[in-house]
C-alpha cells in the first residue's frame, strides 16, 4: 500500500487516545524553549497513542478537575486509551475565565523579605499597589494554609479517581505539594501530615493507580520531583538550569518511562 | 430495623447559628420539618455563612462515612462564597463581595476585597458552582437524593451584565445538559432561564416578604417558610422516590 497523508490521517484517528493533564511539568513553555520533548508526547510514543496535552503552566488542581470534567463530557469513553493526571501545587488557586482562559493566583511565603530581596510573587503582578498585594498574598495564605490546601486536593483525587471509574488512568504528584520546611515549623508539619493521614478520603485512593502514593516521602511516598532529585540531587543533569528547575529533555524521559512502567503493571 | 437518615447540606438556609434567629423559628429548620414527614433521622449539616465548597466537602464525608442513607438534600449556597478550614477551628469563610469583615477569621480590607473579586468573577464562580453540581451528583448515583439552590446565587449582582454573563456561561457549558432537572428543584436555576430558589418559591407566596421571613432586617426564612420550603421538597421526593 502506498502511504499516503490520507492513510497517516486514519491511523491516527483510529488510534487511542492519551489525555494528559497537568501544570507546566507536563506542558512546559518559557524563556524561549518551547521544544522539550515533554513526558505526555514521549509516553504516547511508547502507548502508541495520540497524545492530548492539556497541561497548562501555573495551573493548579483546580484546572486539572475542570479539564478532566471537559475530558470525560467530550471525549467518547472508548476513544480513551489513558488519562494521565500530574497534580500541581496544593495552594495554588485557579480562577476561570471566558474563552479558556485561566487566571492563577499563587500565594507564597514571605513576599517582600525573601532573602532580603523584594519580592512580588507572580500571582499579584496585577495588583499595582504594593500593599494591597502584600495583603492579599498574606490572607490568601493563611486562608489557603497547609491544611486546607491538603483536604481540597484529597477531595480532588478523591473526585477524578469516581470520575475515571471506567477509564484506564494514573495519577501522580508533580511538584512538592505544599510549601514546608523551610517555611514551617515543625509542630504545624506534624500537625499538617497528621490532617493528611487523618482524613477518611487517604483510605479511599486507590495506591496502584497513584504513582507515589501516599506521595510524601515522610510517610513513604514519592513526587515527581523526588524521582528526578534521587537520580540528580544536585539538580544538575535532569534540570533545565539552575533558575529553572523544570525538567529538562533527560528529565521527561524519565518520567514517561516511570509512568509506562505503572502503566505496564496496572493494565498490561 | 433502625429509621434511615435524612441528611440535609447548606448555608444558613438549612442551619442558622445566631441565637435570636433560631429562637424565632423554634430551632427547627426545614430539614427537621422534612425528616418527620419522611419517618427518617434528621442529620442536619447546615453551616451558616458557608459556601458550596463545604456543601461538597461535606458530602464527601457522608459518601464516605455514613450508612442507611434515605436521602440527601443539598441546597446549595450563594456561589461567590469563598470556604476554608484549618485544623484548630474548622471551617471559616470568605464573602468578597461584602463588607464582612469583622465577622472574617481574616479581616480583609475593601480594596484587597475588590481585587479578589477580579479573580472570582461571575464567569468563574458559575463554571465552579456548576462543577460542584455535577460532581455531587456523580457521587450520588447510588442514593436517593434531592438539589436545589437556596439564597439567590448572586446576591448583590444585579447588574445587568453580569446575569447576561453568568446565564450565557450555564447555557453554553457542557456541564448543563448534563444536570438531571428532576433531581435539581426548580432547575436551571435562575428565573431568566425558567428556573427558581428557594427564595424565588418564598417571594412567590409573599412578596413582601413580611409573611415568610424572619424580620425586614433578617431576610432568613420564619418557622412557616421553613414549612413551606420541606413541604417543596417533599413533593419532589414523592414524585421521583416513591
Amino acid at each position: 500500500m502506498r502511504w499516503s497523508f490520507q492513510n497517516y490521517i486514519m491511523l491516527k484517528s483510529s488510534r487511542k487516545k492519551l489525555i494528559a493533564i497537568g501544570c507546566s511539568f507536563t506542558r512546559y513553555r518559557g524563556q524561549g524553549i518551547d521544544d522539550i520533548p515533554v513526558w505526555p508526547t514521549l509516553l504516547s510514543e511508547k502507548l502508541d497513542m495520540e497524545c492530548v496535552n492539556l497541561g497548562r503552566p501555573g495551573m493548579g488542581n483546580e484546572y486539572i478537575s475542570a479539564k478532566l470534567i471537559d475530558t470525560i463530557l467530550s471525549e467518547k469513553k472508548e476513544d480513551i486509551g489513558l488519562v494521565v493526571l500530574m497534580w500541581s501545587g496544593w495552594q495554588r488557586m485557579d480562577f476561570e475565565d471566558t474563552n479558556d482562559n485561566w487566571v492563577k493566583l499563587r500565594p507564597s511565603p514571605g513576599p517582600g523579605t525573601r532573602n532580603g530581596i523584594l519580592y512580588k510573587p507572580e500571582a499579584f503582578l496585577n495588583i499595582q499597589n504594593y500593599e494591597t498585594m502584600l495583603m492579599l498574598n498574606n490572607i490568601m495564605l493563611k486562608c489557603n494554609n497547609a491544611h486546607n490546601a491538603t483536604m481540597k486536593s484529597l477531595r480532588h483525587f478523591l473526585i477524578a479517581q469516581k470520575l475515571l471509574e471506567d477509564i484506564p488512568y494514573l495519577m501522580v504528584q508533580g511538584i512538592g505539594p505544599v510549601y514546608l520546611d523551610e517555611f514551617i515549623e515543625r509542630k504545624s508539619k506534624h500537625i499538617w501530615l497528621q490532617s493528611f493521614l487523618n482524613s477518611k478520603i487517604f483510605d479511599e485512593i486507590d495506591e496502584k493507580k497513584f504513582i507515589g502514593w501516599p506521595i510524601m516521602q515522610e510517610v513513604g511516598g514519592h513526587t515527581v520531583e523526588d524521582i528526578l532529585n534521587k537520580i540528580d540531587p544536585e539538580q544538575k543533569e535532569l534540570r533545565i538550569s539552575k533558575d529553572d528547575t523544570h525538567p529538562n529533555a533527560e528529565g521527561h524521559k524519565i518520567m514517561a518511562q516511570e509512568i509506562y512502567n505503572a502503566y505496564e503493571k496496572v493494565y498490561l | 430495623m433502625s429509621r434511615k437518615k435524612l441528611i440535609a447540606i447548606g448555608c444558613s438556609y438549612t442551619k442558622m447559628s445566631r441565637k435570636k434567629s433560631l429562637a424565632a423559628i423554634g430551632n427547627r429548620h426545614w430539614p427537621e420539618y422534612l425528616a418527620e414527614k419522611l419517618d427518617m433521622n434528621c442529620v442536619n449539616l447546615g453551616a451558616a455563612g458557608q459556601g458550596n465548597e463545604y456543601i461538597l466537602s461535606k458530602l464527601i464525608d457522608t459518601v464516605l462515612s455514613e450508612k442507611n442513607i434515605g436521602l440527601v438534600v443539598l441546597m446549595w449556597s450563594e456561589w461567590i462564597r469563598q470556604d476554608f478550614q484549618d485544623p484548630a477551628n474548622g471551617w471559616y469563610f470568605f464573602h468578597p463581595h461584602k463588607d464582612k469583615s469583622r465577622k472574617e477569621r481574616y479581616p480583609i480590607d475593601l480594596k484587597s476585597r475588590n481585587s479578589i473579586l477580579q479573580y472570582n468573577d461571575p464567569y468563574n464562580l458559575t463554571m465552579k458552582s456548576l462543577r460542584y453540581f455535577l460532581m455531587s451528583q456523580m457521587l450520588l448515583k447510588d442514593i436517593p437524593y434531592l438539589m436545589i439552590q437556596g439564597t439567590s446565587p448572586l446576591q448583590n449582582m444585579n447588574e445587568k451584565t453580569a446575569f447576561k454573563l453568568v446565564i450565557a456561561a450555564m447555557v453554553e457549558s457542557k456541564i448543563f445538559n448534563e444536570i438531571n432537572p428532576d433531581q435539581f428543584i426548580g432547575w436551571p436555576i435562575l428565573k431568566q432561564i425558567g428556573g427558581y430558589t428557594v427564595g424565588d418559591i418564598l417571594n412567590k407566596i409573599d412578596p413582601e416578604q413580611k409573611e415568610l421571613r424572619i424580620s425586614k432586617d433578617d431576610t432568613h426564612p420564619n418557622a412557616e417558610g421553613h414549612k413551606i420550603i420541606s413541604q417543596e421538597i417533599y413533593n419532589a421526593y414523592e414524585k421521583i422516590y416513591t
